[in-house]
């Protein structure tokens, strides 16, 4: 079986993938990260910029204010001195005199508000002359009125100079007021221009924000796909393998069975022979009889007559030949029969229960009493055996054979004594079964655990006495087993 | 010795597939004094056309005891039992089951299916053989019943 249609569950690309995702968002966010900060840049800039204007925008408001402030103190002059003129009160004198000692400061003060701008400076110099030559002008014309020469007061008024500076200096704080309105234009345009700025660098840096969040969210989104398919893919394969395990635990179990039929059937194939070996080894010995009685006879009226080896033949070898097919064949039935129960014990389906061992044990101890009292050993349980769950045939099998060797296999020079005792050790309870018997050879203790096999001193063996295997299917398929011998 | 119900004779039907065993099995018949006829089929589908089928047969011609063996080349003996138990005019024919299965389930199946004895091969031959004898004493003293013609 292969894993074939199983690309993307390659562990190695995951974790590339992985990697690029990680590198990729990182540099998502990051590029984020620096559009938003450039954007808090611009707009700090512009907004300090759009303050800028404003002030220069008040600014130009107040030196607007400021030169209207100056015409109309002109104008107030003028009026105050065609009053003075006309009749020439000493209120309209004062008058005159208060709003003429404001213009000069006032014109100071434009100065210096206009200070950075070349036009209007060179206007407020115009101004200053034209207005030092009215104050001049009106200042000799308010002394004759003063003088009660009233004439020379009125033509002087009449004569064309000094309105041509008036005129002058109308024109020009106009041209002053002109080039005001023209600068508050030009910073009013940048205020707005700024505002479009700013509007343009938030609607761009929104709409990058918006593609960068929008890529991580399909970079986020394609990663999850390839997670669920990993995903997917992770669980198929599990899937798979819960399959590929009952498979193959199917294969092992045919397999298993096969052995079994197998052994059922040869220990059968065999056993039918063996019918016939013994069935026809009796006919032989039925029919010897009457041979053995005619040379019985022979031997008796006419010994002369009979061979030596004749005789030899029918009374020692044929019975000895006889004897050995016998016990040969009545040895092989005993393998056959162990085959036979082998087989079947490897067909039970072990049924698992709690086991009271301390019970399970005794029980079996009991069984073997006779025999230890015969042979003058004793078997005892150490403590208190730790209870397990599992199937109690397989168990009594294990236990009893190990028991039962035992007793088999005590040694000729000390009382027996066989020691079972147990303990928990984590998750696995340890049994142990000792005895004090004639021991196992080191090379023969893997053997100990193979089906009809014995190590040592064969005294104990008469026909069809052999240790029980281990009972191995048993204790391979619920636990592991270890041999500790000691001398 | 002769087992006979009223005039009929009753005939030994013996499907043995084992020469030997068959052998064996007659010498120990003979031995055990029953000198009945001993029909013996080593193959199945020849036993079933003797039984079901020949004049010479139980079902047209008069009484017999079947010894079955279970391990047949062509066909398995359970079915062959299953078949003469089935059939009304052989279901009342004593059969004698031997085979060398001692398989508790087996042997459950047998009698499940209407065998009368069953009695496994040993190789032990003296018992075999006072098994045979003793299967001679069944013979002797079984109720054959009256076939219907």
């Amino acid at each position: 079986m292969t894993n074939a249609g199983l690309g993307r569950g390659d562990p190695g690309d995951t974790e590339r993938g992985a990697r690029t995702f990680r590198r990729s968002i990182l540099a998502v966010l990051g590029g984020g990260l620096l559009a938003l900060a450039a954007m808090a840049g611009v707009a700090a800039w512009l907004v300090n910029r759009a303050q800028d204007d404003t002030r220069w925008v008040e600014h130009t408001y107040v030196t607007e204010a400021h030169i209207s402030h100056f015409a109309a103190l002109t104008e107030r002059t003028e009026t105050a001195r065609r009053g003075y003129l006309l009749a020439p009160n000493e209120i309209y004198r004062r008058t005159y005199d208060q709003v003429s000692a404001e213009i000069v400061p006032q014109l100071n003060g434009i100065a210096i508000d206009t200070m950075d701008n070349p036009i209007q400076r060179r206007n407020i110099f115009t101004l200053r002359a034209l207005t030092k030559q009215r104050a001049s002008i009106v200042g000799q014309m308010m002394a004759f009125a003063a003088a009660g020469e009233a004439e020379a007061a009125v033509k002087a008024f009449q004569r064309d100079r000094d309105q041509q500076t008036l005129m002058h200096i109308r024109a020009v704080t106009q041209d002053m007021l002109d080039e005001e309105t023209r600068l508050l234009k030009l910073r009013t345009a940048r205020e707005r221009d700024n505002a479009d700025i700013l509007l343009a660098v938030v609607l761009i840096g929104g709409g990058l924000l918006a593609i960068l969040s929008g890529g991580a969210m399909v970079l986020m989104r394609r990663y999850a796909n390839d997670l669920d398919a990993a995903q997917s893919d992770l669980t198929a394969l599990n899937e798979q393998l819960e399959e590929r395990v009952k498979a193959r635990t199917g294969e092992l179990s045919r397999a298993n069975e096969e052995i079994q039929r197998f052994a059922y059937i040869v220990s059968h194939d065999l056993r039918s022979p063996l019918v016939n070996v013994m069935g026809f080894t009796s006919e032989l010995e039925l029919s010897l009889k009457p041979i053995k009685a005619m040379v019985d006879w022979v031997e008796q009226n006419a010994p002369e007559r009979l061979p030596k080896t004749v005789k030899e033949s029918v009374a020692v070898d044929m019975p000895e030949a006889i004897g050995f097919i016998r016990s040969s064949t009545r040895k092989m039935d005993g393998l056959i029969n162990a085959i036979l129960k082998l087989s079947r014990e490897g067909r039970r389906t072990l049924t698992p229960e709690p086991l009271v061992m301390d019970v399970v044990v005794q029980g079996l101890i009991d069984n073997v009493r006779h025999r230890l009292t015969e042979r003058g050993a004793q078997a005892v349980i150490e403590g208190v055996l730790p209870d397990m769950v599992s199937d109690r045939m397989a168990v009594e099998q294990v236990f009893g054979n190990l028991v039962d060797n035992a007793v088999k296999y005590l040694s000729p020079i000390r009382p027996g004594l066989i020691t079972i005792r147990g303990r928990r050790e984590g998750g696995e309870v340890i049994y142990e079964v000792e005895d004090n018997g004639r021991g196992v050879a080191p090379g023969d203790q893997e053997r100990i655990f193979e089906l009809f096999r014995r190590a040592g001193l064969q005294d104990q063996a008469g026909g069809g006495d052999r240790p029980r295997p281990c009972a191995r299917p048993y204790v391979s398929a619920q636990g592991r087993h270890r041999l500790y011998v000691r001398p | 010795m002769n087992m006979s119900t009223g005039h009929q004779p009753v005939t030994i039907v013996m499907i043995e597939d084992d020469e030997g065993h068959a052998r064996l099995i007659e010498r120990n018949i003979r031995r055990a004094g029953i000198s009945n006829e001993i029909k013996h089929f080593s193959d199945g589908t020849a036993a079933l056309a003797f039984l079901f089928h020949s004049a010479k047969g139980p079902v047209a011609n008069g009484p017999a005891l079947i010894l079955l063996d279970l391990n047949l080349p062509d066909m398995n003996g359970v079915d062959i039992l299953a078949r003469i138990k089935s059939e009304p005019q052989l279901k009342r024919t004593p059969v004698v089951v031997l085979t060398t299965t001692d398989d508790k389930v087996e042997i459950q199946r047998c009698y499940d299916l209407g065998c009368n004895v069953y009695i496994t091969k040993p190789v032990n031959y003296e018992s075999f053989a006072d098994a045979i004898r003793q299967l001679g004493l069944f013979l002797s003293v079984i109720q054959v019943p009256e076939v219907e013609t």
